[in-house]
């Protein structure tokens, strides 16, 4: 039965009871295990024109007529194991190499009618998921329990590493926690699945044995509560194994840059500036490109170039994006022979995400 | 837990015995036992699959259970209006349609059992005060009233599907 009929049908019966004036009913999700259903029919009758007194069931059957002769028939309502792991993270979760403690959360629900609790591992997985392909893998993964119900991971206070005495119908936040190499490249992934494996519950601040069969090979026992594994399938399980799982993961977002330098002969001292040839004298003219094609700006781009060796810096040429720098120690981007001894010195406050570049020029005559 | 449970019901059975022996008690003339039951798919040896009834056991929210009645005259003399009345057990929601009884006339109750009418002319008021026909999930008890007279030795079954909240 779909769970939103079920919903319909517990609004259907609780209006009903409401109409009766009977309150106080509270409907959990699916009868508690372990609850007692008794059934008791009568039978009136007529002998000779006389009503007879009114005769209970039994389950073996009874003809012992009065209140309190008949018995229950019964059996005992059994342990539904479902439950539910989803990620709340829409897309993998965006990360900078070299992130510590870096977050990806879940939720886990107890969709049975008994309290359990859950233990939980975390596989990693392979592939392509919320825009990420799995090509690396975090350091010190480990796996905590929201211990203060505020959804948010807080180091220190989410310590418990399984689930303890989740009640029927209720849900409790899981983070996986993992630190991100510093080696890692822009559009790197690291992909994870959480698994949470349905465990006995009853003992509070113990963890209950791992539930891995049900009862589904054992002979009926109508006194006695058994196990049923009603639970679908995740992405690293199977249906009706007392287990679900979820994935999720990590995007490294960084930038990705690259440095193009090229030269030119602006003149010379025969051809001056027409079809000039890089001749003793000469002017030469250095381009240095650099470009970001990564998600993240590059900031404080430092770039350094040592003018060569047979070639003099031309005082004044330096420029960044086509604007004037001073060769001096000031406030602007470059300078010549300052910070770095025979060299032009730029730092580029940002260059942009996907596509920004910046264009540094100097001259140089030829020795 | 179980064991107690028996323990009980042995207890009740002996009490029954023995206030029927002392003959403290009038015996009724009809006996009356209910039994529940799940269906359950199994295999058969050739590898057919095949739905057959057994003894409620398994039963988890969602599950169905069938309850079935059976009544027969011990005594000697002939019982007329013959009603077997059964409430719907705590937890369980009558699945609409379900009750049946050969030779028997329908009645429902959606007030604990003060009042039996057919479905059709049993109405509720809904949350606004509004008046509306009784659907299943509004019956407290289900009343299978014979149509016949019940001879001695004769006897019968009826009986309905409840679904496990």
């Amino acid at each position: 039965m779909s769970r939103q009929l079920k919903s319909v049908l517990y609004g259907i019966f609780v209006s009903g009871l409401i109409a009766f004036g009977l309150t106080g009913v509270a409907l959990a999700d699916g009868t508690a295990s372990g609850t007692s259903i008794d059934n008791l029919a009568t039978v009136d009758y007529d002998v000779d024109g006389v009503a007879q007194t009114e005769i209970e069931s039994s389950p073996s059957g009874n003809s012992t007529a009065g209140v309190g002769n008949g018995t229950d028939t019964s059996f005992v309502v059994d342990n539904k194991v479902d439950l539910t792991v989803a990620t709340t993270d829409g897309a993998a979760v965006a990360v900078t190499p070299g992130d510590q403690d870096q977050v990806l959360t879940y939720t886990v629900t107890n969709d049975g009618n008994t309290v359990q609790d859950y233990s939980l591992t975390v596989p990693g997985a392979s592939g392509t998921w919320g825009g990420a392909t799995d090509n690396f893998d975090a350091t010190s993964v480990n796996v905590y329990v929201d211990a203060n119900a505020n959804d948010t991971y807080d180091s220190g206070t989410d310590t418990a590493t399984y689930i303890d005495e989740l009640a029927a119908d209720a849900e409790i936040s899981v983070f996986v926690v993992g630190d991100i190499p510093l080696a890692q490249s822009d559009d790197d992934g690291a992909l994870y699945d959480l698994i949470a494996q349905t465990a006995v519950g009853g003992t509070g601040g113990s963890q209950g044995a791992d539930i891995t069969t049900d009862d589904a090979g054992s002979a009926d026992v109508a006194g006695t509560v058994q196990i049923v594994f009603a639970d679908g399938a995740g992405t690293a399980d199977a249906a009706n194994d007392g287990k679900h799982s979820s994935r999720d993961g990590y995007l490294v977002q960084s930038a990705a840059m690259t440095v193009t330098k090229t030269s030119a002969v602006v003149s010379d001292p025969i051809n001056g500036t027409t079809n000039p040839k890089a001749i003793p004298g000469a002017t030469m003219r250095y381009t240095i490109t650099v470009a970001n094609a990564g998600n993240e700006d590059a900031d404080d781009v430092t770039v350094v170039d040592t003018i060569p060796t047979n070639t003099t810096y031309v005082a004044g040429t330096l420029e960044l994006d086509s604007a004037s720098l001073t060769d001096g120690a000031d406030a602007d981007e470059g300078d010549y022979n300052v910070t770095n001894a025979g060299a032009v010195t730029i730092v580029i406050s940002a260059v942009a995400a996907s596509g920004g570049s910046s264009t540094i020029t100097f001259d140089v005559t030829v020795d | 837990m179980r064991r107690s449970a028996v323990a009980v019901v042995l207890g009740v059975l002996v009490l029954a015995l023995a206030a029927g022996a002392a003959g403290s008690e009038k015996p009724g003339s009809i006996k009356l036992r209910v039994i529940a039951e799940t269906e359950e798919e199994i295999t058969t040896p050739t590898g057919e699959t095949e739905t057959v009834r057994v003894e409620a056991a398994t039963v988890v929210p969602g599950d169905e259970v069938i309850y079935t009645i059976f009544y027969t005259n011990v005594g000697e003399r002939p019982a007329d209006n013959v009603r077997v009345t059964n409430p719907i057990p705590e937890h369980l929601l009558y699945v609409d349609g379900s009750a049946a009884g050969d030779g028997t006339t329908l009645t429902f109750s959606v007030d604990g059992g003060n009042t039996y009418a057919d479905a059709a002319d049993i109405t509720v008021r809904d949350e606004h005060g509004q008046t509306r026909t009784a659907t299943a999930t509004d019956y407290t008890h289900i009343r299978w009233t014979l149509d016949r007279t019940l001879g001695s030795g004769e006897e019968g079954h009826v009986s309905f599907v409840a679904q496990l909240m």
